[in-house]
């Protein structure tokens, strides 16, 4: 009787040990077995700006699939739990830790945009949250965030090169540039960069006018471009109130030169408003949807195989070359895949090329800037659709 | 000189237009209102809902746009129907507040359904309308705007006859005065707010559908509303002529403040200034321009 007892207690002793090392060692490889890997995601998929997180998490989605189809990554298929923060940080806070302590995941491809970036640092760091947010702000790595990969290019750099365009490329001969800016951080940020990088080249800025996202109509906002003669428009704004405005401005016979930014360059402005956006020019840091460059081919490819009925293209490219660097960086870390093991891989990509989808990708143990680089494209109005003007540029 | 008064009345004829649209929302809040005393807040999201209900009809279903419009305000009349009998009735002599509640609950239950059925991206509505603006003396407007502007005017003339010189009208104004008093009087009271959330979800399926024509059509088509809230604040939270006048004064008021003071002062003037004069008529008059004052004998 007493040694049975003791047998009893040896054995949950050591019943107790073999967990405790085996939680040890899942803490260890969070998100990783021999045959799989888990991954978040914290993306909006419903709400008023759902359509800016869905193609952008498709993207994500479809491409980790392609990857499976492959074999996955050395040997191991991709799991991606998409948890939806409605664009709101506490809800992304929430979904954060839902997945890192619940679903345990590897890492979270995209904690959302800046607001919710910035809500979940702290998580991010001490979680060690490798991750490339859907946006871009200094913050985000000036100083360096060790688990934070900057993509893009800010919105400032945009618009710094815009104006570089307005000054260099086109030459107009009284250039005279009008704003049309919501009062969001990438408008207040585009108006700034606009009237810095204006005043170094003496083009005067002759209105400053706020369009709000949901405005009913933007008339009041032409009446008074048009007083200013302004024959260069600006917009920072993203894509409906860009389609209001064009639409309006058509409707007053108004033509300048419009441009926008990486929000508002798409072929589906060019689809809503057809003649209006005859001379539109807008910048992006992905390549065009009809590029055919091997890294949009392929997102063409996928967008076809999982029948994505996707309108806004530009955010399903940006998708699918997000989930092709991480893809890179897990095959960089091999079979030891870890959170420090993925953040060294990623550290490994120098001039990393993505087909066309993004410019050259450089990151390094001491930077993990964006490119800062855009394309500008032209609207192409009987095809419905965008086409690229210039090569990959940065600021000047 | 003469290209200042352009401005200025462009400004004006522009912001009449949106004026419209505003009235045409309003309107639908005070007929509610009038008649059963609940502010509905679900008004934005029917709104919505009628847009999109227009857009399947004419671009899925390929009906032509003067055929999807009288059939878009017939589903939308019956949802009105439907959510005053499945909603609002079994609230019947509930407090206020809990009225209030529900209507919150029917205006995310809409919204969530619309994501659903309807998706989250943004559409351009094909518009019956000329692309070219009509212009006289050189103050251009659109069609759409303009038909907006008659719609309204037109509505306001129909809805005043209907208020003061109709049974039914009467039997309305009844029922927001006093429901016990009607129903005694052989009114029937359940009836008359079926009718009332019908006859308001049409109002708001024609702002919807004119709204969805000079706008991206989104699921935050909902938000106009809450731009058009001063205007029942304004004109009168019981008064149809003030839902109108308050509507057309508040897109004039928005679109000169945008013209005229953006510039000057900066930083979306333009989008503040409805608000501004929503408190300031809420400190004058708080049952704005053309509301009854409640006087309460004791």
């Amino acid at each position: 009787m007493k040694s049975q007892k003791k047998r009893v207690a040896v054995w949950g002793v050591a019943i107790l040990l073999g967990l405790l090392v085996a939680g040890w060692c899942a803490a260890d490889e969070r998100g990783v077995t021999k045959d799989k890997i888990t991954l978040g995601l914290v993306l909006v998929k419903t709400g008023p700006v759902a359509a800016l997180g869905l193609p952008n998490g498709q993207g994500m989605v479809d491409y980790m699939n392609y990857l499976n189809e492959k074999g996955g990554i050395n040997g191991r298929k991709i799991e991606v739990i998409w948890e939806d923060d409605q664009f709101e940080a506490p809800k992304s806070v929430a979904a954060v830790k839902k997945l890192i302590h619940r679903d345990n995941v590897l890492t979270i491809l995209t904690t959302g945009g800046t607001n919710q970036t910035v809500a979940n640092l702290d998580t991010i760091n001490k979680s060690k949250i490798v991750n490339i947010p859907n946006a871009l702000a200094d913050e985000f790595f000036k100083p360096l965030q060790p688990y934070i990969f900057a993509m893009g290019a800010t919105y400032e750099a945009q618009y710094q090169c815009i104006v570089d365009y307005i000054a260099q490329d086109m030459k107009m001969k009284d250039p005279r540039i009008g704003v049309v800016y919501a009062k969001k951080e990438y408008g207040k940020k585009g108006l700034d960069a606009i009237k810095e990088r204006a005043a170094k080249y003496n083009i005067p800025v002759v209105a400053e006018l706020v369009l709000p996202t949901g405005a009913v109509d933007a008339s009041s906002q032409v009446l008074a471009l048009q007083k200013e003669n302004a024959n260069i428009v600006i917009t920072c704004d993203v894509l409906p109130p860009v389609i209001t405005f064009l639409k309006t401005a058509q409707k007053y016979d108004y033509r300048p030169v419009v441009f926008g930014f990486n929000w508002a360059t798409d072929d589906a402005l060019v689809k809503a408003c057809g003649e209006a956006a005859k001379n539109y020019i807008g910048v992006n840091f992905v390549g065009a949807w009809n590029d055919e460059t091997p890294g949009i081919k392929l997102c063409r490819e996928l967008a076809k195989k999982n029948d994505r009925q996707i309108q806004l293209t530009s955010l399903y490219v940006n998708g699918v070359g997000v989930a092709w660097l991480f893809g890179e960086a897990m095959k960089r870390a091999g079979q030891n895949l870890n959170p420090d093991s993925l953040k060294a891989a990623m550290e490994t990509l120098s001039n990393y090329d993505t087909g066309g989808i993004f410019p050259p990708v450089n990151y390094s143990p001491s930077s993990h800037a964006p490119a800062e680089m855009v394309k500008f494209f032209k609207a192409d109005v009987p095809n419905g659709k965008l086409v690229p003007i210039t090569e990959w540029r940065k600021p000047k | 000189m003469a290209s200042d008064v352009l401005y200025f009345l462009g400004l004006s004829m522009s912001g009449l237009a949106v004026g419209s649209m505003y009235a045409l929302i309003a309107l639908g809040f005070v007929l509610i209102f009038k008649a059963t005393k609940i502010l509905n807040f679900a008004h934005g999201e029917v709104i919505m809902v009628a847009a999109f209900i227009c857009f399947q009809l004419v671009t899925v279903y390929r009906v032509p746009f003067w055929i999807a419009l009288p059939v878009t305000l017939a589903i939308t009349g019956l949802m009105g129907v439907a959510a005053e009998r499945l909603v609002l009735r079994p609230m019947l002599g509930e407090p206020i507040f809990s009225v209030v509640m529900v209507t919150i609950g029917l205006s995310i239950f809409l919204r969530s359904l619309a994501g659903i059925c309807f998706g989250h991206d943004n559409h351009v509505f094909p518009s019956p309308f000329p692309v070219e603006s009509a212009s006289v003396g050189g103050v251009v407007l659109s069609y759409a705007h303009l038909w907006s502007m008659a719609i309204a005017v037109g509505l306001m003339i129909a809805f005043f006859v209907f208020f003061k010189f109709t049974r039914l009208g009467l039997a309305m104004r009844g029922t927001a005065n006093d429901q016990d008093t009607v129903a005694l009087m052989g009114v029937n009271v359940k009836r008359i707010f079926a009718l009332t959330w019908g006859l308001a979800f049409v109002i708001a399926a024609v702002a919807g559908v004119f709204l969805a024509n000079v706008m991206v059509l989104n699921v935050g088509l909902t938000y106009v509303a809450i731009a058009a809230f001063p205007a029942v604040v304004l004109g009168g939270m019981e008064s149809v002529p003030g839902a109108i006048i308050g509507g057309l004064a508040i897109g004039l008021i928005e679109n000169l403040a945008g013209g005229y003071l953006d510039q000057i002062i900066g930083g979306g003037v333009k989008d503040v200034t409805p608000f501004v004069v929503l408190f300031v008529v809420l400190m004058i008059r708080p049952y704005g321009l053309f509301g009854q004052e409640e006087i309460e004998r004791v």
